[in-house]
């Protein structure tokens, strides 16, 4: 909102502002006169609910003689369990050395896996010896990762002004 | 001008833009109040 601080002790405003309990949550200069070294806040932004509102500011980077002024909120407050943090596991191939690999995997037995005759048997006896030799080069780990799904506002201007 | 912000995971909420121009006469701030009452009493309905 476009005002002034003091039109702000307006009674008739003020009464405005407590009746719809509403906060300014800008503080900052929103104008400078070059004139004069007189700074006015004379951009507002009122908000009911300050428990959203998760910051409050003005750029300095500016189209016109007003800085514009920001206000980041929250919009993930009654986001459904769903949408929380998860847990994925996965293989770290991060000191996965390839012939060390091949060379354990000459002396895990797995030849034996022709002499079963049941299929069913056979093939738990290939994936227990393979998974463990590969689970010894390339570890299982688990990991926490974000929400799969960020809102679309939320992109890397948002994140850089955020931190 | 008055939005209405809509998620389909969070409650919706209201942004009202507003400029007041620099000549505007006292009554200006008696318009806005009728403004936002009658806002208010639409969103109530």
């Amino acid at each position: 909102m476009n005002d002034g601080l003091m039109c702000y002790s307006n009674e008739k405003w003020s009464d405005i502002v407590n009746t719809f309990g509403l906060m300014q949550s800008i503080t900052a200069p929103t104008k400078f006169t070059k004139n004069s070294s007189t700074i006015h806040v004379i951009d507002h932004i009122y908000t009911n609910n300050t428990r959203h509102a998760v910051r409050a500011f003005t750029s300095s980077s500016a189209l016109s003689d007003h800085y514009p002024v920001c206000l980041l909120r929250s919009m993930n407050f009654h986001i459904s369990k769903d949408s929380k943090n998860t847990v994925i596991k996965y293989r770290s191939f991060k000191t996965f050395n390839g012939n060390n690999f091949r060379s354990d995997l000459l002396c895990s037995g797995l030849e034996n896996v022709e002499t079963v005759t049941d299929p069913n048997a056979a093939l738990y006896l290939f994936y227990n010896i393979l998974n463990g030799v590969l689970s010894k080069h390339a570890p299982i780990k688990e990991k926490r990762i974000k929400r799969t799904h960020q809102p679309g506002w939320f992109n890397n201007d948002i994140i850089m002004i955020n931190n | 001008m008055w939005l209405e912000i809509s998620s389909a995971k969070c409650k919706p909420f209201l942004l009202n833009f507003i400029y007041r121009p620099p000549n505007s006469k006292q009554n200006w701030v008696d318009l806005n109040d009728a403004l936002f009452l009658e806002i208010l009493i639409l969103i109530a309905l």
